[in-house]
C-alpha cells in the first residue's frame, strides 16, 4: 500500500473483482455457449467469443481507468475534538489519458466520484469525524472505479502519512476564569482592522477596501469603514485555575477560553506546566495555543 | 471543475433512457425479419410509451397499462405459434420480452439485466441468418450495448462523455474492438468443441433427400421426397441401363458411432497424375477393366452451393477445373453457385485400388470406439462361418433379404447404438440405414468398406434426348474392399425382399416436371468462364472463404488445422491450455505497453520537476497543489516599492528568469495544441541552464 502524503496509484496492490453485473455476465456467457453449442451455430461461437473478449479487454481498460492517478494530501484545517475534519485530496493524472468516474473513500460505503481529465486536477473533499484531541493518523483512503461498464471493480489502498492535530474540545468551564472580564472601554479602542466600529468620512488615503459601499449606493455619501483592536486587559488562562478537575477537563476548558478570547480579539496568554505563550492575539497566536494544548503531554517525537 | 458526488447520489442518478433505448432496438432489429410484424409494432408503441413518459417528469406509466401490455403480448404469441416452445415461437417470445422489459426499468441493476440479456438475444439472431452482414451487423449492436453500459457509469450525461462528440465515442468503441476481436479470433479457433449438440433441440428431425455431406440415419424420422431436379444428363453414344446408374458424389469413410462423414485424410489427397495412373492401370489390370463399358456424357447440374461434382460411378475423365481425390470423389475449384455444365466419361466397371493402402485399409475398417458391441460380436461370429470375405458380405445380404427387413422413409428415431437397434430390433430404414449397418458389419469383420452416397437411376425425358435426375434420387450404397477385385460397389438395398418396400417407395415419380426445363438452359459451362464470371467466382470464394472458415469450422476442420500447423498430438487440454497462454500472452504485452506509456512522463513534466527540485534546495516551499501558474502569480507579486512580496529570498534577477520560464512552460504544456522535439529540448536546456541565486543576507 502506497504511504506517503503524495501516492501515486501503481500496479501493485491494486485489486479486481466481477461486479454483481460481472457475474450476471458470466451467466449470459454460460447461455450462450450452450446455446451456441447446441445449434452448432458458429457465428454464435463467435459472437459468444466476442463477448468474452470484450469481458476480457474490460479487465484493461477498468484497470487503466485507475493506473496513473496520484493523490496529493491537500491543507487540512485542524479542529475541535468531535467535530468533522475536511479532508482535502487533490488528484491529477499523471498519464495523458482520462479516467472516469473515480472513487474515493474511506470504505467502499462512503465514496465520492469524480471525473479526473488528463489536464485537469480534481479535488476530494473527505469528512472524517475526529474523537479525541491530539494526533490523528488518516485512515487508509481507498481509490476505486468500475468504468467502463461496471461489470469488474478495482480498488487500490493508499493512506496519507502526516497525521493531524485535533485540538481539545471546547467545554464551557463552570466559573469565570482569568483576571476578571476585559473591559470594552472607549479608552483601549486601537484604529486597526480586527473590528468593525463605526464609519467615519471618507478621507483621500484611506484604502479602497475600506469604502463602504452600501453606503455609497444608498446615496448617503462617501464612508470608510472605521476598524479598530480591543486593546483589553491582561487575560491569563492559566493551567492551575482548575487545580481540582482532571487533565483532559482542564484542556477542554482552556480550549474553550482560548476560542471564546480569539473570537472577541482579546489578547491573552496561556499557561501550561511546560509551556508558556505570551500575551497576544490574532489568528497565529490561537493557533500556537491550542496546538500547545492539543499537544499537551504527547511527545510530539514519537508521534510524528 | 466538476464537483465531486456521493455515493449515494451516485446510484441514485436519473438513468438516461436514450442510449439504453437505442441500445434494445438495435438488438432487436435484426430479430423483426424473422418474427411477426406485430411484435415489432408492439414493441416500438412501447418505446414511444416509454420515451415520451421519460421526457415529462414525475411521469410513472400505470401498472394497469404495463399488465395489459404484457397480456396482449403473451395472448398474441400463443395465437400466433399456438405454442411457446420451438425456434420460432421461442424467439418470438424472449424478443417480445425484451422489447416490454423497457417498461420495467427503474434502478441500474434494471439496465444491467436488459444490456446483458441483449447478446444473448443477438445470439438468436443467428438461428435465422448467418450471413455476413449481419455478423457485421452484431458489432453496432455491441457498440450500442457497450455504450449504454459505459452511459450509466459515467457521472455526465452521455453526450458528453469521452469529450462530447459522438465520434470520440464511437472511436473509443473501436478501440475496444480492436483489443477485443483478435482475442475472439484466438477462441474462436482454439476452443475445444464438441462434436454435437449438448442435448437435442425439438423440432429438427425431419431429412430431406439430397445429397450433404454427412449422413446420421438414426436421427432422421421423416424422409421427405424432393422432386425437384439435381441434375440433367445427357448421353453421347452407349447409354446404360438405369439400374446401372449409380451417380457417385461423395465418399464417406469416417464414422463417429452416430454420423458418417468424409474422412479428413481424404480430402488432402487430390490426384495429380491422376490420366497416367488410369493409363497404367488400364495396362497391369487391362483384362479386368471392360473397355467396351465407357460412357461419355453431359450433365447440367443444378447449384448446390458445395463444391462436389457429381458423376456416373468410376469415373475416368473428369471435367475441366476439376479435381479427383484418391476415393473417386471429383470436387471443382469453386463452390456451384450457378447451374453448371460439364463433360466427364466413366467405366461403370472400372477396377479401383487393388493394392490398398495401410492409411486407406486403416481408415476404412475403424469403428467408433465404443458402442455397437452387439453388432461386433455378431460379425466376428458371423466372419468366422465363411471362408472369404466376399462369402460373408453375400450372407450379410441373404440376411438382408430373408429376414423382415423393411425398406420405409418413416423409420423409427435410433438414438444410440444405431446399427445394433436396425439390425437387430427394428429392421426398418432407408437407404442410409443399410448402408451404413452393412458397411459396419463388414468394418467389424476387419473388412475394408465405405458408404458412397449419390444419385441411383434417371429418368427420361419423353420428348428429348436427356435424362433427369431428381433429389429422390438420392441414394446411399456402399464399397467393399475384396482381395483381387479392389472395391466392389455392393447396394444392400437392393438386397430387400420386393414385398418389404413400402408403396409410398413405390411409387413412380412420373414425369411431372420433366416437361419443363430444356438442357439447353443457360448454365455455366465448366470449360468457358468469361471474365465476368471469372469476377463472380472470385466473390464467391470469398463467401466460401466464410463458409469454410466461419460456418463450417467444425471439430474436424480444427483438428485438420492443427495437424497442418504440425499439431495433432496435443490433446483438448494441451489446446486449451495454449488458448489460454496465447490471450494471456496478448493481454500481458497490451498492458505492459500502457503501463509503460503511462509511467512515462510527459517531457515538460519531467523538466518542470527538475525546477522544482532546484527551488526546493533554495528554501523555496511549493505547496503540492500549486502549479505553474500560482507560483508566478506568488513570484510576480511585488509590494509598492518594486520590492517582490514573495516570501523567498531569491534574487530579483532570478525571479526574473524563473518568470520567464515557468511562462514559457505554461505557454508550451496548456496553451499550445502539440509541441515539437525542439521546443521540449530548447525548454529542458534553459531549466539545465538556470541558476538561481539567493540574496545574500546582509
Amino acid at each position: 500500500m502506497p504511504v506517503g502524503d503524495s501516492v501515486k496509484l501503481e500496479q501493485r496492490s491494486t485489486y479486481i473483482l466481477p461486479t454483481r453485473a460481472g457475474l450476471l455476465m458470466f451467466g449470459v456467457i454460460f447461455l450462450m455457449m450452450v446455446g451456441a453449442t447446441n445449434y452448432q451455430n458458429n457465428l454464435a461461437f463467435l459472437l459468444t467469443f466476442m463477448i468474452v473478449s470484450i469481458g476480457l479487454v474490460s479487465i484493461l481498460f477498468t484497470f487503466r481507468n485507475l493506473q496513473g492517478l496520484s493523490f496529493k494530501k491537500g491543507a487540512v484545517e485542524s479542529v475541535f475534538a468531535g467535530e468533522l475534519l475536511q479532508l482535502v485530496v487533490h488528484s491529477t493524472s499523471q498519464s495523458n489519458q482520462n479516467h472516469m468516474t473515480i472513487g474515493v473513500g474511506f470504505n467502499k460505503n462512503d465514496i465520492y466520484y469524480l471525473d479526473i481529465n488528463s489536464n485537469n486536477a480534481g479535488q476530494f473533499y473527505l469528512p472524517i469525524k475526529s474523537q479525541e484531541r491530539g494526533w490523528l493518523h488518516l485512515p487508509r483512503l481507498m481509490a476505486t472505479s468500475s468504468f467502463p461498464f461496471g461489470l469488474l471493480r478495482v480498488w487500490t489502498w493508499f493512506q496519507f502519512e502526516t497525521p493531524v492535530l485535533i485540538y481539545p474540545k471546547p467545554i464551557e468551564p463552570p466559573f469565570e476564569t482569568g483576571q476578571g472580564e476585559a473591559d470594552e472601554g472607549e479608552n483601549n479602542k486601537m484604529a486597526g482592522s480586527d473590528d468593525l466600529y463605526g464609519l467615519k468620512s471618507y478621507q483621500s488615503g484611506d484604502p479602497i477596501t475600506r469604502i463602504d459601499w452600501k453606503a455609497l449606493a444608498r446615496e448617503r455619501g462617501l464612508f470608510s469603514k472605521e476598524f479598530v483592536a480591543y486593546q483589553s486587559q491582561d487575560l491569563v488562562f492559566s493551567w492551575n485555575d482548575f487545580s481540582t478537575t482532571e487533565d483532559e477537563l482542564k484542556l477542554s476548558y482552556l480550549s474553550y477560553l482560548v476560542n471564546e478570547a480569539s473570537k472577541k480579539n482579546y489578547q491573552y496568554s496561556l499557561v501550561l506546566p511546560q509551556v508558556k505563550l505570551e500575551k497576544n492575539s490574532g489568528v497565529n497566536h490561537r493557533q500556537q495555543c491550542l496546538q500547545a494544548l492539543a499537544m499537551y503531554g504527547l511527545n510530539r517525537g514519537n508521534d510524528l | 471543475m466538476s464537483e465531486q458526488i456521493a455515493l449515494t447520489d451516485y446510484n441514485n442518478r436519473k438513468i438516461e433512457l436514450l442510449p439504453i433505448l437505442l441500445a434494445q432496438q438495435l438488438v432487436l432489429l435484426p430479430l423483426y425479419f424473422f418474427i411477426p410484424i406485430w411484435i415489432a409494432i408492439l414493441n416500438s408503441l412501447v418505446v414511444i410509451l416509454v420515451y415520451l413518459g421519460n421526457r415529462k417528469k414525475d411521469f410513472i406509466i400505470p401498472a394497469w397499462i404495463k399488465f395489459s401490455i404484457t397480456l396482449i403480448a403473451f395472448f398474441g404469441i400463443l395465437l400466433s405459434f399456438h405454442k411457446v416452445t420451438g425456434r420460432d415461437a421461442g424467439v418470438a417470445l424472449i424478443a417480445m420480452m425484451y422489447g416490454i422489459k423497457i417498461l420495467e426499468i427503474n434502478s441500474q441493476r434494471d439496465v444491467f439485466v436488459l444490456m446483458l440479456l441483449g447478446f444473448f438475444l443477438l445470439l438468436a439472431g443467428f438461428l435465422f441468418d448467418q450471413s455476413p452482414i449481419i455478423a457485421i451487423y452484431q458489432f453496432v449492436a455491441i457498440a450500442a450495448i457497450l455504450n449504454a453500459l459505459t452511459s450509466i457509469h459515467s457521472l455526465k450525461p452521455t453526450a458528453q462523455i469521452i469529450q462530447g462528440s459522438s465520434a470520440s465515442t464511437l472511436k473509443q468503441m473501436l478501440k475496444y474492438f480492436v483489443l477485443a476481436v483478435p482475442l475472439m479470433i484466438v477462441l474462436f479457433i482454439f476452443f475445444p468443441r464438441l462434436s454435437g449438440p449438448i442435448w437435442k433441440m425439438p423440432g429438427g428431425s425431419s431429412g430431406s433427400t439430397g445429397i450433404s455431406e454427412t449422413m446420421t440415419p438414426g436421427e432422421i424420422s421423416s424422409l421427405q421426397l424432393d422432386e425437384k431436379v439435381a441434375f440433367r444428363v445427357k448421353f453421347n453414344g452407349a447409354t446404360p441401363k438405369t439400374f446401372e446408374m449409380y451417380w457417385r458424389t461423395l465418399v464417406l469413410e469416417q464414422f463417429d458411432g452416430l454420423t458418417w462423414s468424409r474422412g479428413i485424410e481424404a480430402t488432402q489427397k487430390p490426384i495429380d497424375d491422376w490420366k497416367n495412373k488410369i493409363a497404367f492401370s488400364d495396362k497391369q489390370e487391362g483384362k479386368l477393366n471392360n473397355r467396351d463399358a465407357t460412357y461419355r456424357y453431359d450433365i447440367s447440374l443444378e447449384k448446390t452451393r458445395m463444391s462436389w461434382l457429381t458423376l456416373l460411378d468410376r469415373p475416368t475423365n473428369i471435367p475441366a477445373r476439376s479435381k479427383i481425390y484418391s476415393d473417386y470423389v471429383v470436387k471443382a475449384n469453386r463452390r456451384l453457385t450457378d447451374r453448371t455444365r460439364y463433360k466427364a466419361e466413366s467405366q461403370p466397371r472400372l477396377t479401383l485400388n487393388l493394392q490398398l493402402s495401410e492409411s486407406d485399409r486403416r481408415l476404412n475398417t475403424q469403428l467408433a470406439g465404443n458402442g455397437n458391441q452387439r453388432s461386433k460380436n455378431w460379425a466376428v461370429q458371423q466372419r468366422g462361418k465363411f471362408g472369404d470375405d466376399r462369402a460373408y458380405i453375400h450372407s450379410l445380404l441373404t440376411h438382408i433379404n430373408r429376414q423382415p427387413f423393411f425398406y420405409t422413409y418413416t423409420p423409427p428415431i435410433m438414438a444410440r447404438d444405431t446399427v445394433d437397434s436396425f439390425w437387430f430390433d427394428k429392421r426398418r430404414g432407408f437407404c442410409e440405414h443399410y448402408a451404413s449397418s452393412l458397411v459396419f458389419l463388414a468394418r467389424a469383420a476387419d473388412i475394408p468398406a465405405r458408404v458412397v452416397v449419390g444419385y441411383q437411376g434417371a429418368e427420361k425425358n419423353p420428348l428429348s434426348d436427356y435424362w433427369i435426375v431428381r433429389y429422390a434420387n438420392a441414394h446411399a450404397w456402399t464399397e467393399i474392399w475384396f482381395q483381387n477385385e479392389g472395391w466392389v460397389r455392393i447396394d444392400p438395398t437392393a438386397a430387400i425382399a420386393p414385398h418389404r418396400i413400402e408403396e409410398r417407395s413405390q411409387v413412380d415419380y412420373s414425369q411431372r416436371q420433366s416437361l419443363f426445363g430444356d438442357f439447353g438452359f443457360e448454365a455455366v459451362d465448366l470449360d468457358n468462364i468469361g471474365w465476368l464470371k471469372q469476377f463472380q467466382f472470385w466473390m464467391d470464394r470469398a463467401n466460401t472463404g466464410w463458409n469454410d472458415w466461419v460456418l463450417d469450422y467444425s471439430r474436424d476442420r480444427q483438428a485438420k488445422l492443427f495437424e497442418g500447423l504440425g499439431l495433432e498430438k496435443l490433446n483438448i487440454q494441451q489446446i486449451s491450455i495454449m488458448m489460454i497462454a496465447i490471450i494471456s500472452l496478448i493481454l500481458t504485452v497490451i498492458s505492459f505497453n500502457w503501463v509503460k506509456a503511462s509511467t512515462a512522463k510527459d517531457p515538460f513534466q519531467a523538466s518542470f520537476d527538475r525546477l522544482m527540485a532546484k527551488l526546493a534546495k533554495e528554501g523555496v516551499e511549493i505547496a503540492a497543489d500549486k502549479g505553474a501558474n500560482e507560483l508566478i502569480l506568488e513570484l510576480a507579486a511585488v509590494d509598492d516599492t518594486g520590492k517582490p512580496l514573495s516570501k523567498s529570498r531569491l534574487c530579483q534577477d532570478s525571479i526574473a528568469e524563473l518568470l520567464e520560464i515557468l511562462n514559457l512552460y505554461v505557454l508550451l504544456r496548456y496553451q499550445q495544441k502539440s509541441t515539437t522535439n525542439k521546443q521540449q529540448k530548447d525548454f529542458h536546456r534553459k531549466v539545465k541552464a538556470l541558476k538561481i541565486r539567493s540574496q545574500t543576507i546582509s
